[in-house]
């Protein structure tokens, strides 16, 4: 399965061209004649699309971190497998917010069984001395809270689990 | 000269706990920091002669614990304590603390950190002295007319913490209707941030600029001042570039704003380094902001444009020793611009980033200074502030100074985590920078102007050197080479 290249809200799917003993790249139905060779730990010389540019490059995990063009971007390379299970999960409305950032709930506006609209305010996180409203996303019930006033969570761990309310819950 | 103590213990980390390091290694001094397990093997743990270990499950409160710093600081055989900022360097507990310790706390008395911290009781102090004040209203005078109190000063008004710092509860108020959430939201940020809900409110002056003195006043009566700072371009309160000189400050408006800086701090019995903050106005008329009894985070570009080591300054006027300059002997050459490295994500409101810096590449070259708290393998977390390096560029003047800073930025590679140094070199690059008509909402006036371009060739480019370095992308390559072959995926 060939992996789908995420940057700066792009999706662009890459795909390798054998060409002799190497390969060329396709980026998004188009050949880019992209090479990379080594200057320095870290540091490389790319050509991409008849350009050579000096690019800086890091990895961790599934994460390429590149610096190029006076810029960091982060580059995830997804798997397209993983990709649908999570489009799935979403559409299957599973209503779970995720934290965005590590940090320490401060304040718990909502209890389990709320009815909310998107954007009523459910927690107030705070992280790095920043204060960040979690609103909820979708109109619901409230099904869970599990991160407790004053408790701690990592990025991407789940704040809060909004239902949908039945058809006939909801106001005519 | 002899080095004014043996040993000093650093309260501190990150980049500051790295620049006091240095200026103490420089003197002589055993230098000693006291670290959390989180910072073992920090940069700051390896510029220090001893590390002298933290206990706490949380390392933030391990920071915060002056009964435990100054008792592994004593056992540790320290002559003297450097509390950098932020942590307890404005906590009068910690430096009564230190001091019964037996030790030195560098820093003003307990005293005058009481007086000049709290923003109420300082205000007050200063109005005594004659300085010059916005209107206010403090909450605890009158609690339960504070709103209608509060109104009576006209829109558009700030809401602060009488404890406050860093921008934490601040809030303007443009319309009168949006009062009373605005008060709740300040009083809830104040009490979780400084354990001390009382707030006081203030006119707000609109494109209003932050310029601040630098003080030096020894135990033998002399007070004087090291020029001021430009700390106008702010995020959320909080400041992201600095300068030195001010640009485009009328003669007469400086010396007033010196004069008046050595007034308080000589009035308040000041020892140690400290600065006096004002507001400016457009018309010129300046207030009285707030003074802080410590180091501060911008101390760099006073240092490269005076010559003076504020550190050294700060370690020899605890020890009792006078100041070796006059104030006629202090003189300010070129220019000097900070620009501060921080984890967050300009284009999603400045929010915190965290992870591990996996690359590190940090400018250098005539002119440049880099106070650094991280290296590779750091980890950044949501512990502390966001704070990782300060670049400082100094010149022959502003426009060389902004010169130097761009080529800083641009040879600035830090990857892993997200941080604001490309967003740095589009403010320094902006032409509303480079005339100098600084105000502390000009971010938010540029803010469309400030944001990245979107790029597809960009996006090409690093997705194709992505393609090209990421290990498993390559060996699936590498091992299917016949599969590709059989579905004649073959171009030449």
């Amino acid at each position: 399965m060939e992996p789908l290249f995420e940057v700066g809200g792009r999706t662009l799917r890459v795909v390798p061209i054998l060409r002799g003993s190497g390969f060329d790249l396709e980026i998004d139905g188009r050949p880019a004649e992209a090479a990379l060779a080594p200057l320095a730990p870290g540091e490389f010389e790319l050509r991409c699309d008849g350009g050579v540019e000096r690019v800086f490059l890091a990895q961790e995990g599934d994460r390429v971190f590149v610096h190029l063009r006076g810029r960091a971007l982060e580059v995830t390379v997804v798997d397209p497998l993983e990709r649908a299970r999570q489009q799935t999960r979403a559409r299957l409305g599973a209503g779970e917010i995720f934290a965005p950032m590590p940090g320490v709930v401060v304040e718990v506006l909502a209890a389990i069984g709320d009815a909310v609209r998107p954007g009523d305010t459910l927690l107030v996180i705070e992280s790095m001395k920043l204060q960040t409203a979690i609103p909820a996303e979708r109109e619901g019930r409230v099904a869970a809270l599990p991160v407790a006033l004053g408790a701690s969570f990592r990025r991407g761990d789940v704040l809060a689990r909004i239902e949908s309310a039945p058809a006939e819950a909801l106001p005519a | 000269m002899t080095a004014p103590f043996a040993s000093v213990l650093i309260a501190n980390r990150g980049e500051i706990a790295v620049r006091i390091a240095r200026t103490l290694r420089r003197m002589g001094i055993r230098t000693l920091l006291a670290a959390h397990p989180v910072d073992a093997d920090s940069p700051a743990a390896r510029a220090a002669d001893l590390v002298v270990p933290l206990e706490g499950d949380d390392p933030l409160s391990a920071y915060l614990d002056g009964e435990q710093i100054a008792r592994a600081a004593a056992r540790a055989g320290a002559d003297a304590v450097h509390p950098g900022y932020g942590f307890l360097a404005e906590n009068a507990d910690f430096a009564l603390a230190v001091e019964r310790a037996g030790l030195v706390f560098i820093g003003p008395s307990p005293r005058v950190i009481a007086l000049m911290g709290d923003k109420v009781a300082s205000r007050a102090f200063v109005a005594g002295q004659g300085g010059h004040l916005s209107a206010s209203v403090v909450e605890e005078d009158d609690p339960d007319r504070f709103a209608e109190r509060t109104l009576a000063l006209g829109t558009p008004l700030l809401i602060k913490a009488s404890a406050g710092g860093g921008g934490k509860g601040m809030h303007v108020v443009r319309e009168a209707g949006r009062l009373p959430a605005a008060i709740e939201r300040a009083r809830s940020e104040a009490t979780r941030f400084f354990g001390d809900g009382r707030l006081y409110a203030e006119r707000y002056v609109e494109r209003p600029r932050h310029i601040e003195v630098q003080v030096l006043a020894d135990r033998h009566g002399r007070c004087l001042h090291l020029f001021e700072r430009e700390c106008s371009i702010q995020r959320r309160f909080q400041k992201l570039v600095e300068e030195s000189p001010a640009p485009a400050l009328p003669a007469a408006l400086r010396d007033a704003l010196h004069r008046e800086a050595v007034a308080i701090a000589a009035a308040a019995g000041y020892e140690g380094a400290g600065t006096v903050e004002f507001i400016v106005a457009p018309d010129g008329s300046f207030s009285f902001l707030e003074m802080n009894t410590r180091l501060q985070v911008e101390h760099p570009v006073t240092e490269l444009v005076t010559g003076i080591d504020l550190v050294e300054q700060q370690v020899r006027i605890a020890a009792g020793q006078p100041l070796p300059f006059a104030q006629e002997q202090v003189a300010t050459r070129g220019h000097a611009i900070e620009c501060r490295v921080c984890a967050e994500v300009p284009e999603q409101g400045f929010r915190p980033a965290t992870g591990v810096v996996q690359l590190l590449r940090e400018p250098a070259g005539e002119g440049i200074r880099v106070d650094s708290g991280v290296d590779e393998g750091s980890v950044v977390s949501a512990s502390f502030d966001p704070l990782l390096a300060k670049l400082v560029a100094h010149g022959r003047d502003r426009e060389q100074a902004i010169a130097r800073m761009r080529r800083a930025l641009g040879e600035t590679v830090l990857l892993g985590v997200s941080c604001n140094a490309a967003y740095l070199a589009r403010v320094v690059d902006h032409p509303a920078f480079h005339k100098g008509a600084l105000h502390t909402g000009l971010l938010a006036e540029h803010e469309a102007e400030l944001l990245p371009g979107e790029e597809e060739a960009t996006a090409r480019a690093a997705a194709a050197a992505a393609a090209l370095f990421h290990g498993p992308f390559l060996e699936a390559i590498r091992a299917v080479p016949r599969l590709h072959a059989a579905i004649g995926r073959w171009r030449n």
